[in-house]
């Protein structure tokens, strides 16, 4: 816990999705490893880690509102919320309710309630860990921190400033929102609305009917196939769009890009010479059968369309 | 039926009484019922009791004035969503108007109703689009302005509203955690740099309708950002 908690209360210095990567070997990253060991462990013994468990319907609304700290929400087969989360400072608590009182809950709320504002950044760090009903529908806020979210079905709206959203096997209609985090989304199979400022935006494997992103000078990235009847929308301003797309996806493209540059691998199957603005709708692909739309606007961005073996 | 059934059901019958004159006696008009049946009923007594409390509590609040960032929010989420237009004569035309009407004694009468009605544009608003896209509240009616006007390239109302509220903004960020403020500000600084690479283009290509309808959401998106941070309440 305590390593895990060092990541989070590190900051990304730039507004690019994707870290760097960096050359060290085992060595030394083992002698850079020993040295978090004493600041791990002295986290560790600050750490005061508490729970609580909520008998719930089978898809409650779970409401978390957090300052600094990583957020990890994961479904479980029971009908039931377990909370577990971890403070730093006794200037923290964290409020907890339910609705009804008493009984399965419809309605769970948690809210990190900090005394001292002018308390450290460690001070404010409460991590959570919730284990929920799949069915569950979240509503979380976590300003500073990490955000990761698992398997679940019910709809999602996440909201973060700086700290990165992940989701990954969610089947509900997510709405993810950063300022400068990165967003990553891993398999959703419900429609997805992203909107960064200059946090990139990252799909993969995505097989939801729609899926709508945002950024301003983050970069946004799709990698997977196309659903039939499916509706892509991505929209930047500086940033780079990418598409890597399997070599059997056919799409109708509509592309805008101002001052950026457009490239695609894939053949054009039949492009429409009555268009208005010639070259900005077009099909892609061999199979113009394939209703899936894809929408890529670019001011300065450039935008590619790779084509994956 | 029972005596107890009939005992529990009248009883039911005076507290769904109390129900109803409860309002009434609150605002002081005369039900009588309302006292006699507290002095009978203990969980009736222990409402009006509540209820009595807080009014007289609350006649010693003092009236907290909203603050100006508040007004400025308002205006431009309306301006964003279409709602309220820029007046083109200005300040002056309205000026005006109040003179030909004789209605510029009148001015805090209309100012409180013009208050009101902005309030009650917000609360009719569908709460739950601001709610689910706060990054993009109120920018997804991108229209940009009319062509062949390169002073105009934004909507004028647009552009004094983020103004206002980066003025709002810069005070408010003073109070604000370092690392939620400097989040706050790395976003709006790339949003700066997109305006500015848009409207240099503008600049140059007055009816570029692409670089103005980028231009036009870059304020927007700005807008819903500065809104977010002036809403941002985790001090």
């Amino acid at each position: 816990m305590g390593k895990e908690d060092k990541t989070v209360l590190k900051r990304t210095p730039k507004c690019l999705l994707g870290m760097t990567p960096t050359k060290f070997n085992a060595l030394q990253l083992g002698a850079v490893g020993l040295l978090f060991v004493p600041l791990a462990i002295t986290y560790a013994a600050d750490l005061v880690k508490q729970e609580k468990t909520f008998d719930t319907t089978a898809n409650p609304h779970i409401g978390l509102s957090n300052m600094i700290g990583r957020v990890i929400v994961r479904a479980w087969d029971r009908q039931q919320v377990h909370v577990v989360y971890g403070t730093y400072s006794p200037q923290v608590n964290v409020d907890m309710d339910q609705l009804p009182q008493r009984g399965a809950a419809e309605k769970v709320h948690l809210t990190t309630r900090i005394s001292d504002v002018k308390a450290s950044a460690t001070e404010k760090t409460v991590f959570y860990t919730l284990d929920v009903p799949a069915g569950s529908s979240l509503e979380i806020r976590n300003t500073e921190g990490r955000i990761d979210i698992e398997k679940i079905s019910g709809d999602a709206f996440l909201d973060s400033t700086g700290g990165a959203i992940s989701v990954t096997d969610a089947s509900g209609h997510v709405v993810a929102n950063s300022i400068e985090g990165d967003i990553h989304l891993t398999r959703p199979a419900g429609k997805v609305e992203a909107y960064s400022v200059c946090g990139g935006i990252h799909f993969v494997g995505a097989t939801g009917p729609s899926m709508r992103a945002q950024t301003t000078s983050g970069r946004i990235i799709y990698e997977g196939d196309l659903v039939s009847g499916g509706d892509y929308s991505f929209r930047n301003y500086r940033g780079d769009i990418d598409l890597y797309l399997p070599a059997s996806a056919s799409f109708e493209l509509n592309k805008s890009t101002v001052r950026g540059k457009f490239s695609s691998d894939f053949p054009t199957g039949r492009s429409q010479a009555t268009h208005p603005y010639p070259g900005a709708h077009t099909f892609l692909g061999s199979n113009i059968s394939s209703t899936a739309t894809v929408r890529l606007s670019s001011y300065s961005g450039d935008v590619h369309i790779h084509r994956q073996p | 039926m029972s005596e107890l059934d009939m005992s529990t059901n009248a009883a039911r019958a005076a507290c769904a009484q109390f129900d109803a004159d409860l309002p009434a006696f609150l605002e002081g008009e005369d039900r009588p019922f309302v006292a006699r049946h507290a002095a009978e009923c203990e969980f009736c007594a222990v409402v009006l009791g509540d209820l009595e409390l807080i009014r007289s509590e609350s006649q010693d609040f003092p009236l907290v004035e909203p603050p100006a960032r508040l007004w400025t929010n308002i205006r431009a989420s309306l301006e964003a969503e279409g709602i309220i237009l820029e007046q083109k004569q200005g300040l002056m035309g309205w000026l005006d108007w109040f003179g030909h009407a004789g209605g510029i004694r009148f001015a805090l009468q209309f100012g409180t109703a013009a208050c009101l009605l902005l309030i009650g544009l917000i609360l009719l608003l569908p709460t739950g689009v601001r709610k689910m896209h706060p990054v993009t509240a109120g920018v997804e009616p991108a229209s940009p302005a009319p062509l062949g006007s390169a002073n105009a390239a934004v909507n004028a109302g647009l552009v004094k509203s983020v103004s206002d509220m980066e003025a709002s903004y810069r005070e408010y960020a003073k109070s604000l955690d370092p690392m939620v403020q400097q989040s706050f500000q790395r976003g709006l600084q790339s949003l700066d740099d997109s305006i500015r690479e848009c409207q240099n283009v503008v600049d140059q290509y007055p009816n570029d309708a692409e670089a103005r309808e980028y231009l036009t959401s870059a304020y927007q998106q700005k807008a819903a950002v500065l809104m977010t941070a002036l809403e941002y309440n985790g001090r």
